[in-house]
């Protein structure tokens, strides 16, 4: 796993050796959600990306006061090896929006852009990924009736923001982020 | 006539907001709608738990729950704080305690705060625990729902449509009664329009109140 999240393209060097594993991940996940119509459009780029990454954004509060105990929720692995490696050069910051809401969304980006930007630090700006549909069908009626039915959707929106050559303070900046709640952010180093 | 959808539902990506926000993978996604529903369930026991003392209406128009990575926030739009701020620290700590409990974890943080509405009358939630308290105490339906009417013109709507369905008067035959006032316009999606759907239970059974109430138009 850990070999796999530093190389910043993982889809053909992943793919050759294993032709396999991705498809049983594949069908995990159409199994889990109970009613969804489309397993097979999920794209497999983004599916790769979620068996790989296992860190998850800290809360910045919860990271000043705990900065080096291990919380349960907190992986500070993450927190000390940004400080480590802050002088290597081939080190960028994958951050990852997920979302239901847009503007929600469009505002975390312009947010953490900015907090990038006052820093200087060069990076690749927003990259909205393909949204995610997931729909659900349930019967309309509580007995009988087949043919009446509802259908449901969750669309989850997706937004990748790279940050080549990070410095401290654009770590420390964006700790400080207070980003809005429906917002999820996935940092892969 | 066919069946009619919740506008609630009908208007949620134009007109209307989600009540929660939060974002959960869809393994997770179950675990956080349960917990929002205890989070609901256990502050409406404790505000009609603690009703009886100080009587009135006590009336919580919507409860709004915002999920981060160590905080949950909640917060409560009521129209008659009474209950919460009279003795003010000690009931919303008593109700903190309570629903973190219920929910079981220490790793999040629980916040919850209260937010008084204006206009509290032009809500359709408040409004259907005043009709379903003046209905518990036998006033004729009629007379109920007239004086909801009235409350609400105070309240400066454009519309209001009132429905009471089941064992109205208590009679024997169940039957659906309604008036509407003003204009409600159920089809057009860019009309704001709140609904509330209640239920009372007398001794002869289970009433069930309807409220729609068209606010504004885009």
């Amino acid at each position: 796993m850990a070999v796999s999240s530093i190389s910043p393209t993982l889809f053909p060097s992943s793919t050759i050796p294993n032709p396999s594993s991705p498809k049983p991940r594949l069908t995990f996940l159409s199994t889990s959600s109970p009613l969804s119509f489309n397993p097979l459009k999920l794209p497999t780029h983004s599916l790769k990306l979620s068996q790989f990454t296992t860190k998850t954004f800290a809360a910045p509060e919860d990271l000043q006061k705990i900065p080096e105990v291990g919380a349960s929720e907190v992986p500070t692995a993450s927190s000390v090896t940004i400080e480590a490696d802050k002088a290597a050069p081939k080190q960028k910051i994958q951050i990852k929006l997920r979302s239901y809401w847009v503007p929600l969304i469009e505002d975390s980006c312009k947010q953490i852009l900015d907090a990038a930007r006052t820093t200087n630090a060069k990076m690749m700006g927003p990259v909205p990924s393909p949204t995610k549909k997931r729909i659900y069908c349930v019967l309309k009626s509580p007995h009988v009736y087949k043919d009446a039915r509802f259908h449901f959707e969750i669309r989850t929106h997706q937004c990748l923001i790279d940050i080549l050559y990070p410095t401290a303070q654009t770590i420390d900046s964006l700790m400080q982020l207070d980003l809005p709640a429906g917002v999820d952010v996935e940092v892969k180093l | 006539m066919g069946q009619k959808i919740n506008p609630l539902g009908f208007r949620l990506g134009t007109t209307q907001s989600h009540h929660s926000l939060w974002f959960a993978q869809p393994k997770n996604y179950s675990e956080g709608l349960q917990e929002d529903k205890k989070i609901r369930d256990c502050i409406k026991n404790y505000v009609q738990k603690n009703m009886r003392l100080s009587s009135g209406v006590e009336g919580i128009a919507r409860i709004e729950i915002q999920k981060r990575i160590d905080l949950i926030q909640v917060i409560i739009y009521m129209g008659f704080p009474k209950v919460l701020i009279e003795d003010r620290p000690r009931k919303l700590e008593e109700l903190q305690t309570n629903v973190q409990k219920e929910l079981n974890c220490m790793n999040r943080k629980l916040n919850i705060a209260i937010t008084r509405i204006g206009n509290p009358y032009g809500h359709p939630n408040i409004l259907a625990e005043f009709i379903a308290g003046q209905l518990k105490n036998r006033v004729s339906f009629r007379k109920a729902m007239k004086k909801a009417i009235e409350l609400t013109e105070q309240a400066d709507t454009k519309g209001i449509q009132i429905q009471i369905a089941g064992r109205i008067d208590g009679k024997e035959i169940a039957r659906v009664e309604w008036i509407r006032e003003g204009r409600v316009p159920l089809q057009t999606i860019g009309a704001k329009i709140e609904y509330c759907s209640y239920r009372v239970r007398t001794i002869y059974g289970v009433l069930g109140i309807k409220i729609w109430i068209f606010i504004d138009e885009e």
